[in-house]
């Protein structure tokens, strides 16, 4: 079964989205492609939830058990 | 570092309890001018991108003063001298020479800031000519009312009686300890005020040799590039005071609660000791594009500026090395599996870590800052907020954030309210961040100008290379408005924890560095040295281009007149008095 | 002092990246002659300007084969002349100074961009190339009417602006 930490998706996910979203700006200041805004963040959207579902309930993630986290 | 403290499970408030007050105390005004400053925050980002207008726009710049000086004014500096209070009391292991200098420096910066801010909010308020509306820089000749001035000053002087508290207290310690070398913690305080007495020889020429006298009418005129360079040779090693504490946490902090060690003691005084030299003989580069300063010392300040990096850098790869060396105790293994081991159900550790990440990002953008000729396309528009709110708005303010959910329970013997709120709201904080500091960074580089309350024109339209403007502004409004929810989280969940049982068992003990003090050549700590060459470097950093100026257009300037900056009237919602009491309260609650 | 191994490569590494953002800056200064904004000209009273002879009228001129001087006067809140009309593919200096307090004088869209500060004159050499309205905001905080602060930059085709500077 694969396991992703209860913290580790939404910290993921955060990190995901800033990635994509940010290289909608690249795309646009560095090559000149234009992308619709509204498309784009549905887009991205679309993409970290599905991940950060599938890491959720163990569809897609490492094969070992999480390391215990507690502090 | 001292085992004692480390040992059993007694927390710094139960060792050192009057230092705790203190410690909160400072914290609180810390916080309260964090929530001020955001309530600010948030109007303004709402406001310039025309998503909501509920004020004037005259009164933008009463609003973008007061989150400018209540930002990075009193939340950083309150939070460092509480942070450092509680670092020197630690690593020393002996509580301050005299508690009633300690509460007295204190009552100076919250007497300051108290002066400061009622004479900016007093801009709202058209009964009184108590204004200030003349944003953080108060470039003359815009000129405030002298309660600003003054406030700014006495507040300046309660940092400075405070670093005093600190030689004191390692003096002291010296006298017990006479082969040992300075504990880390101490050293970073210590390096860290010595850049900081450098620092404000500009500013204190400026406010009290010029500003105050002239807004006391006992001048009647000033020099304004001499002012200005005069604030900016303050104003660019300000934002190492800022950083400093968050590399102390970083250093000395983070890898503990990664579940690590320091991965180098010497390489971490390395670095601050870089900055002392390094921070000031760079604020030309604040004025790049300044008519009356030669470009030979702009181009000296863009060296200067370049070498600045390096103990950044340095940084980034200690604090990475030391956060790994953390991971693969825990557990972790692979070439970047080890990620997965690090506590990140823990705020203060992810909060920290998502600080670092978006430093990378401000360190970059402030590179391209430092460009000097690449500066013409950047400076004074919204790229620059987006830089800063990077850098101090992220770096410093969220590790301080973080620092706070580690700390405070060893301040209080009580949990945290909620830890789970506690990771949304670091989480939400580096969403928000991301999403108006990209927004700004495009704008700015299409044009779009800071401190604008209207940045909507008549006779032109910005034009962008993809998306809108439109989006730009809903962006950045949507991005302010997340980072004003995660304030809110962050302020109520600190609240709330003095509501949860007094516990005991919450100590959390620094572990020694891997590579320890005594591996760092002895010279490094020979602080008066480092000081010597800090000066020397300043003078000849700052000496020529003040002659010029000073010989070019006088010591008071080639002529000119006061602007008193009183606001537009407006039906007051907000008194002075109001705030007075918040941020008295922070002096109250500890 | 020990120092890991792979710190000492990224403290070269980092070398060489300070060395060649120094080294890029230098050539744009050299090489490819951007300057900065200096302290070439004298200072200069703010409340005096009209006996200057540049800033009395703000203005262009010509003052060689294809080259013009452009004296801008920046003040609370209109830069003078509004709009400022220059001719393509000519080489245009601007003199700024501020009648007041500090102003910004910046070009959108380019990066023609200074500081304006009374007490000082600015000088700022562009080549307009491209014949077209260019906007001109201010981009430094001078007071409750800052955001209203803008003016134009009208770049004409040479023959456009020859004929019109015929009529003044």
């Amino acid at each position: 079964m694969k396991q992703t930490s209860s913290a580790g998706v939404p910290v993921g996910s955060a990190v995901l989205f800033v990635i994509l979203w940010e290289t909608r700006s690249a795309l646009g200041m560095l090559l000149r492609y234009d992308t619709n805004v509204v498309s784009y963040m549905l887009a991205t959207m679309v993409i970290v939830g599905l991940i950060a579902i599938g890491l959720n309930i163990g569809l897609i993630g490492r094969e070992e058990p999480a390391n215990d986290e507690s502090t | 570092m001292s085992d004692a403290l480390e040992a059993g499970a007694s927390t710094f408030v139960d060792q050192f309890p009057a230092e705790s007050k203190v410690v909160r105390a400072a914290l609180w005004s810390s916080f309260l001018s964090l929530a001020l400053g955001a309530v600010f925050g948030i109007i303004q980002s709402l406001h310039r991108t025309d998503v909501l207008r509920v004020f004037e726009s005259a009164d933008y710049y009463t609003i973008l003063t007061a989150h400018g000086v209540l930002m990075v004014v009193s939340f950083t500096i309150f939070f460092l001298v509480g942070l450092f209070t509680w670092a020197v009391v630690r690593s020393l292991d002996r509580p301050v020479e005299n508690i009633r200098y300690t509460w007295t420096w204190y009552g100076l910066m919250v007497t300051g800031s108290l002066m400061a801010v009622i004479a900016i909010l007093g801009g709202f308020v058209d009964s009184t000519s108590l204004s200030a509306d003349v944003l953080f820089t108060f470039y003359a000749p815009l000129q405030a009312h002298p309660l600003f001035y003054g406030g700014l000053a006495i507040f300046l002087i309660g940092t400075w009686l405070a670093g005093a508290d600190w030689f004191r207290s390692w003096w002291a310690w010296k006298q017990d300890n006479p082969d040992e070398r300075i504990p880390l913690q101490t050293f970073m305080v210590l390096v860290t005020m010595l850049m900081w007495y450098i620092a404000s020889i500009g500013i204190t020429i400026a406010v009290v040799g010029f500003l105050l006298p002239w807004s006391l009418g006992l001048i009647d005129q000033v020099n304004p590039l001499l002012t200005r360079t005069l604030f900016w040779f303050w104003g660019h090693p300000v934002v190492y005071f800022w950083l400093m504490p968050a590399y102390l946490l970083w250093y000395t902090v983070l890898p503990k609660i990664a579940g690590g060690r320091l991965f180098s003691d010497p390489l971490a005084r390395v670095v601050f000791v870089l900055f002392l030299l390094l921070s000031t003989p760079v604020g030309i580069h604040h004025q790049y594009l300044d008519p009356g300063i030669a470009d030979g010392f702009k181009f000296i300040a863009m060296t200067n500026t370049m070498f600045l990096l390096l103990p950044s850098l340095l940084t980034a790869f200690t604090v990475v090395a030391s956060v790994e060396h953390g991971a693969r105790q825990r557990g972790g293994t692979g070439l970047f599996g080890w990620l997965r081991a690090l506590p990140w159900r823990d705020p203060a550790f992810t909060g920290m870590m998502l600080a670092g990440l978006m430093f990378a990002a401000g360190g970059f953008s402030g590179m391209i800052n430092a460009g000097l000729n690449i500066n013409y396309l950047v400076h004074n528009t919204l790229w620059v907020p987006g830089h800063f709110h990077l850098t101090v708005g992220t770096a410093v303010a969220l590790t301080f954030m973080a620092a706070t959910y580690w700390l405070w329970p060893q301040l209080t013997n009580r949990r945290l309210y909620s830890r789970p709120i506690g990771l949304a709201q670091v989480v939400l904080w580096f969403v928000g961040m991301a999403l108006m500091s990209n927004a700004m960074h495009v704008a700015g580089l299409l044009g779009v100008p800071r401190r604008t309350a209207e940045p909507q024109y008549e006779g032109f339209a910005f034009e962008p290379m993809f998306g809108s403007i439109a989006e730009l502004d809903i962006q950045l409004a949507v991005g302010g408005t997340i980072l004003f929810v995660s304030t809110l989280l962050f302020v109520v969940n600190i609240a709330l924890s003095s509501g949860t049982p007094r516990v005991s068992g919450l100590s959390s003990s620094l572990p020694p560095a891997l590579s320890g003090p005594n591996d760092a050549p002895q010279v490094l700590d020979n602080i008066k040295l480092w000081f010597g060459i800090a000066f020397v470097l300043v003078i000849l950093a700052y000496t020529l281009p003040l002659a010029s100026i000073v010989s070019r257009g006088g010591l008071l300037g080639p002529g000119g007149d006061a602007f008193p900056m009183i606001a537009a009237p407006i039906k007051s919602t907000l008194t002075p008095i109001l705030s007075v009491s918040v941020e008295w309260l922070g002096g109250l609650v500890a | 002092m020990d120092i890991h191994n792979y710190e000492k490569l990224w403290l070269v590494l980092a070398m060489v990246m300070i060395v060649g953002f120094i080294s890029t800056t230098t050539y744009g200064a050299t090489a490819l002659g951007i300057e900065m904004i200096s302290d070439d000209e004298e200072t200069i009273d703010p409340n005096a300007l009209d006996e200057d002879p540049r800033f009395s009228e703000p203005r262009v001129e010509q003052v060689g084969e294809n080259e013009y001087e452009a004296y801008v006067v920046a003040r609370q809140f209109v830069f003078e002349p509004d709009p400022i009309t220059v001719p393509a593919n000519s080489t245009v200096t601007f003199y700024i100074t501020s009648a007041d307090v500090i102003h910004g004088f910046e070009v959108v869209g380019t990066n023609a961009n200074t500081m304006v500060i009374p007490g000082e004159v600015a000088t700022l050499t562009v080549e307009p190339n491209e014949p077209g309205e260019y906007g001109i905001l201010c981009n430094e905080y001078c007071g409750g009417g800052h955001h209203v602060m803008e003016g134009k930059l009208v770049v004409e085709p040479e023959a456009e602006f020859d004929r019109g500077e015929a009529d003044e």
